[in-house]
């Protein structure tokens, strides 16, 4: 059984990693549909960027578990850490452009 | 109202809605998303999929900090099944473009057949144990514990059967990639069931892993040009708000009338879509 403590620093650094990158795309998605109404057809841009943000909360939120965890000197979950990582950035590599 | 003014509304009503019904029935709102895009807003197959996952990264991403944080999501064994559904949802996502509209609406329509005739069936899950939650505590590294406040008590248990449930997140995310979900659907009652995870547990963990696995192929369908900006940005907000929404409507309604009605929503969404394949 981990330590109890250390699973909650853990949920922690995951939970604030999740809440920062949900408000922030959330309050500039909002800002592009805004301009979208005001201005049809100028908050493409924006929407691109609130969607990127959104896609790169999960991906942070695994950047900040993977430094929980070698805080926490746990190995194994560093290594299934790094794996997610690896296999994320393969993703952005292996789509073929249109 | 400007065209493109009414055209946002109608796409922010259509991701409240899905939110407020996946939170009211405990699914993603993909389920109700992808056809709604489709028959709704004449979406094509492929960019309802990476829109509905955009939404389901924001619904994951959110309800995910909150079980995190309470420590209901155990991010442990969340981070060790996601090596399995990333690669899952990398070959899916991989695989997509290869499959035409008509396949991905044939293998969506079957999908809602069987989410509809599990809501049918489905007694309430409550907070029923697995055949081994709650057995004594074995010391493992993925081992859980959370307070549950309906029991008044902190509930500990052991993760078994760790092959069963990689396997699972494999299939899981592959299902999520090609058809826009968060496939806990299928995750949930291999962990509740055949893992030892009790239900609670089960559903946060689950929906803690969906983000990432949504990201993994979200970003394979952005490089193949499958997104499509302003829609996603759109229904996302509307999810996220739904899903507030129907968390607070659900603790005052009762779970099988809804499930019953949605059960019959689903199926003849499911014939919609049924329609759309065969008229090619």
């Amino acid at each position: 059984m981990p330590a109890e403590s250390e699973g909650r620093e853990e949920g922690r650094f995951a939970g604030a990693a999740l809440r920062v990158g949900v408000w922030a795309s959330v309050a500039i998605m909002a800002a592009a549909l805004v301009l979208s109404v005001l201005r049809p057809g100028r908050g493409e841009t924006l929407a691109w960027l609130g969607v990127a943000v959104l896609m790169a909360t999960p991906l942070l939120r695994v950047v900040f578990l993977a430094a929980a965890f070698a805080r926490g000197h746990q190995w194994r979950l560093l290594g299934a850490s790094v794996t997610v990582l690896g296999l994320l950035a393969a993703g952005i590599a292996l789509g073929r452009p249109h | 109202m400007p065209q493109e003014a009414w055209r946002i509304a109608l796409l922010l009503a259509a991701g409240a809605a899905s939110g407020v019904i996946g939170a009211l029935l405990g699914l993603g709102g993909g389920i109700f998303l992808v056809p709604a895009l489709v028959l709704g807003f004449g979406v094509p197959m492929h960019q309802a999929v990476a829109a509905s996952l955009v939404a389901v990264i924001a619904t994951s991403s959110a309800a995910g900090a909150r079980n995190a944080e309470a420590g209901v999501a155990n991010v442990r064994l969340g981070m060790t099944l996601e090596t399995a559904t990333v690669l899952g949802a990398l070959a899916g996502a991989l695989l997509a473009h290869r499959v035409s509209n008509r396949v991905l609406l044939g293998l969506f329509a079957s999908l809602q057949l069987a989410v509809s005739v599990m809501l049918w069936r489905r007694r309430s899950a409550g907070t029923t144990a697995g055949a081994n939650a709650f057995a004594p505590a074995v010391g493992g590294l993925l081992d859980g514990s959370y307070y549950d406040p309906a029991q008044g008590r902190t509930i500990h248990y052991s993760v078994r059967n760790m092959p069963t449930a990689l396997s699972t997140s494999l299939g899981a995310g592959l299902l999520s990639a090609l058809l826009g979900v968060g496939g806990g659907i299928l995750k949930v009652p291999v962990l509740h069931l055949f893992c030892g995870v009790p239900m609670k547990a089960a559903t946060a963990t689950s929906n803690f892993m969906i983000g990432v696995t949504a990201a993994a192929s979200a970003v394979v369908y952005l490089r193949e040009g499958y997104v499509p900006a302003l829609i996603s940005a759109t229904v996302a907000l509307g999810v996220v708000a739904g899903t507030q929404g129907g968390l607070a409507l659900s603790r005052r309604m009762s779970e099988s009338g809804v499930r019953r009605v949605f059960a019959a929503v689903t199926l003849v969404m499911a014939c919609a879509m049924l329609r759309r394949v065969i008229a090619g």
